[in-house]
């Protein structure tokens, strides 16, 4: 059966009234779930699987897909709002995206992200139709090798993600890889780091450590500066808060790259949205004619991520409904959820059940629709509430914060781990560290030694292992080179000194 | 109304809804266990779509469907090292109350030994065991390897790896057992889950995985694996031709006890209650079908009583085996 035809197979499953408004409840769920810091997608699919099982399987699906990818566009919000990336992959978001709102231009940013997070997700899907089966082989082909050299390549980008200082980039990175060591080994099967207690068992979660570096750092800043300004003066028109078609033009080839690169990255399970989102990041930042602009309100930098994360969902769905396997934490669940309902996953399923993998497809354009003119309708209300003075945001911030993070952990360690990373961040702040790359550091880490010791282990050549498989090469080859480049490029502009141009120092990368 | 009496009423109206309030909260004990207005809340120690999870949902999904317990059920997962932190909750957390079950796997056993937790199985109240799960031997139907034996020869002269979900897991511990018996070693290979195992299969990043039938009937049927080998006493019919690793000249039998218990200090006559309902459970066929051998699951029903002593023997066991790689902690 051709694509189209069977997409249309498709449209006929997802546009019946039943699905359609499943399909926007779990998108409003979505929205929420992503946008709460804490109550993750994954525990949200979880807690409502059961309520599915008085449905169809598909329309089940319908809606917990819903709920996986809306939580994309929902962590945006609370990232651009209140400097609270709601899971990893929103932590980009966050970055230059606050940044925007503290000028006032939120709901440029939130529409812009919302607008991308739409043509990324719809592309993804298109991807995820027409290149899903041919994708899932060359995503098997990933081994350890090769998720090591994208690990080197992810961490080598962070140190340039950060604008003013290459070496404070660096030690943030290098803190957040010895942060990701505490916890159970799996290769030695021992416990690292303990401090004397069990609690750190699991390791240091991403979630605290962000929530506090970023949201609890930046209460107590405010605190500390006294600042009781509010992030939008005055009165605003409708108008004047939506985003304008220059705003798109500028960041068009942002979404764009975003999005393809989100969805290749996305379909490589375990890597996912969060690596999409940074990779997105770096590469924009590179490809900038104002790089410096990125850390402090750069568009594309909210541009790139955003579609770079939607599309990285619909790319983790080609693993999980073509070869049955997971991609991440929220498809594991959602794995499970169709063997509870009978079905299993893998080739076998668009064959014998093409009414469902086709039904599933295009409820998604459907939910990317829904979600877009959800989002862009409630900026309004989202910069009314930045009308409110800092001081009351504080208060709301710390809050989501705490709440957030006992909701996911339901452990006082927990949030005391996030009150700690909140102060780190508050000096860290002060000195003018960037916090980004702890976090990413803290994700990225523990896969990298992972997988390295992976490598070696099968490899029986040793450490030549990198760099005899291609694309572990390539992927090497490629962090050598943006490790480089500021060095090359600096090689040849010396050759043709301009007039009256001073020798600066280092640039920062 | 003066401001005064305004305030007097509004405390004695406050104090009049307080008292109603405590007298309505005092109505509801005394009841006969169990009480159907209650949940039974299900703690999964593990994470959700997984194994354990799995058995939860569809245990409480039938005990409500077949009529057993009329209760509703809820789930809650609490995954983290190994099944302790959410074993750790459950034992404290829920202590006497007869309104909360967990489902049963390693983590009353290897945490202990490791070190990582303070309790066991002796600190819960075992109601059934009710399933053991089966490990296959997998190889990717494009490797040249098509019975144990090549396995074991390869091993000889050669690195052969094996896929597993970490250092210390029951897949570890039966590729150590079969290494023994064979007289070889194998390259185990850890991953952070069962999903990353039969990917790296998948990719033929490994020679061989060790998994349970559930994981990995898609990839079986779809033809994209190859079963070798069963570490079970006889063949299960999930996958009828594939010989037993006994069969196959290797004397290893390695199963995943599958079970449910409830809290410790809960009253006697609610855990009979729970111990007959899931004895029930396991009679009645649709449970064979949905479960049993949709999974590939053998049917093992122990009451509580028997499960301990079948624990004691598998504790002493898995002791022995952490204790040769070094993991079990200083007593």
């Amino acid at each position: 059966m051709d694509i189209f035809s069977s997409l249309l197979t498709g449209f006929s499953v997802a546009l019946t009234p039943l699905n359609i408004t499943l399909a926007l409840a779990g998108c409003i769920m979505g929205t929420l779930i992503g946008a709460l810091p804490g109550f993750g997608p994954p525990a949200g699919v979880a807690v409502l699987l059961p309520f599915t099982f008085n449905w169809s399987p598909v329309s089940g699906l319908i809606m917990l897909a819903g709920v996986y990818y809306g939580a994309m566009y929902g962590g945006t919000i609370t990232s651009v709002l209140l400097n609270i990336p709601g899971e990893s992959a929103s932590v980009m978001t966050a970055v230059d995206g606050y940044q925007l709102a503290r000028k006032g231009r939120a709901g440029v940013a939130l529409g812009i992200a919302a607008l991308g997070s739409f043509v990324a997700g719809t592309l993804g899907v298109v991807f995820l139709m027409a290149l899903g089966p041919a994708l899932a082989g060359f995503a098997i082909k990933f081994g350890p090798a090769e998720y090591f050299a994208l690990m080197v390549l992810g961490l080598t980008t962070i140190s340039g993600l950060t604008g003013t200082s290459v070496l404070k980039g660096l030690g943030a990175t290098l803190f957040g890889m010895l942060v990701s060591m505490a916890g159970l080994d799996i290769v030695s099967g021992r416990a690292r780091f303990m401090m004397g207690t069990d609690a750190l068992l699991d390791g240091i979660d991403f979630l605290p450590a962000a929530v506090g570096l970023f949201g609890l750092a930046e209460v107590f800043e405010n605190v500390q500066v006294k600042s009781n300004f509010a992030m939008i003066q005055g009165n605003i028109r409708v108008r004047e808060v939506l985003p304008k078609w220059k705003d798109w033009a500028e960041s068009q080839w942002a979404v764009l790259r975003g999005a393809v690169l989100g969805f290749v990255v996305g379909v490589l399970p375990g890597a996912g949205a969060t690596v999409a989102s940074f990779l997105s990041y770096a590469l924009e930042k590179k490809l900038s004619r104002k790089p410096e602009e990125f850390g402090h309100g750069a568009l594309a930098g909210v541009a790139g991520p955003e579609a770079a994360n939607n599309a990285a969902s619909a790319g983790a769905f080609v693993p999980l409904l073509t070869l049955g396997v997971p991609g991440s934490g929220t498809t594991a669940v959602l794995l499970g959820a169709l063997i509870m309902y009978g079905l299993r996953p893998g080739p076998a399923l668009f064959e014998e059940r093409p009414d469902v993998v086709w039904g599933l497809i295009a409820s998604m354009y459907v939910g990317n629709v829904l979600l877009v003119i959800l989002n862009i309708a409630f900026i309004p209300g989202f910069m009314w509430m930045l009308r409110k003075s800092q001081t009351y945001l504080n208060a709301i911030v710390a809050v989501l914060c705490i709440i957030g993070v006992y909701a996911q952990t339901v452990s006082l360690f927990d949030v005391g781990v996030a009150v700690a990373f909140g102060l780190l961040g508050y000096v860290m702040r002060r000195l003018n560290y960037p916090a980004a790359p702890i976090v990413l550091a803290l994700v990225l880490g523990p896969m990298a030694e992972t997988a390295l010791r992976q490598a070696l282990i099968i490899s029986s050549t040793g450490a030549l292992i990198f760099v005899t498989r291609p694309i572990s090469a390539t992927l090497l080859a490629a962090a050598a080179l943006y490790l480089l480049s500021p060095v090359a490029v600096r090689l040849f502009t010396r050759r043709r000194p301009q007039q009256g141009e001073p020798r600066t120092p280092e640039p920062s990368a | 109304m003066n401001r005064v009496k305004k305030t007097r009423i509004g405390v004695l109206v406050a104090l009049v809804l307080t008292v109603a309030l405590a007298l309505a909260g005092c109505g509801g004990a005394g009841g006969s266990y169990p009480d159907k207005s209650k949940p039974i809340t299900w703690n999964v120690p593990y994470a959700p779509g997984g194994g354990s999870d799995n058995l939860a949902r569809v245990a409480g999904k039938m005990l409500n469907d077949q009529k057993i317990i009329s209760n509703t059920m809820v789930y809650e997962n609490r995954p983290g090292a190994g099944g302790a932190t959410g074993m750790t909750h459950f034992i404290e957390a829920q202590k006497g109350s007869p309104y909360a079950l967990m489902t049963v796997v390693t983590q009353v056993i290897t945490p202990k030994i490791r070190g990582d937790a303070k309790y066991n199985y002796n600190d819960v109240t075992l109601i059934a065991r009710i399933g053991l799960d089966e490990h296959l031997i997998l190889v990717n139907a494009q490797s040249p390897y098509k019975t144990v034996k090549d396995l074991v020869e390869a091993a000889k002269t050669k690195k052969v790896t094996v896929g597993g979900t970490g250092t210390g897991a029951t897949d570890h511990l039966v590729t150590i057992t079969l290494g023994k018996v064979a007289g070889v070693q194998f390259a185990y290979v850890p991953y952070q889950s069962g999903g990353e195992v039969t990917t790296a299969l998948l990719g033929s990043h490994v020679d061989f995985i060790i998994s349970n039938p559930n994981e990995a009937l898609g990839q079986i049927q779809s033809g994209k694996f190859r079963s070798v080998g069963i570490a079970a006493d006889k063949r299960i019919d999930m996958v009828k031709d594939v010989p037993t690793l006994k069969e196959q000249g290797y004397d290893v039998v390695f199963q995943l006890f599958r079970g449910i218990a409830a809290p410790p200090g809960i009253p006697e006559d609610a855990r009979k209650y729970l111990e007959n309902a899931f004895k029930k459970l396991v009679e009645d066929p649709t449970y064979k079908k949905e479960y049993l051998d949709k999974n590939g699951i053998t049917a093992a029903y122990q009451t509580g009583a028997d499960f301990k002593k079948y624990l004691d023997e598998q504790n002493q066991m898995y002791e022995k085996l952490l204790g040769e790689l070094g993991l079990a902690a200083k007593k």
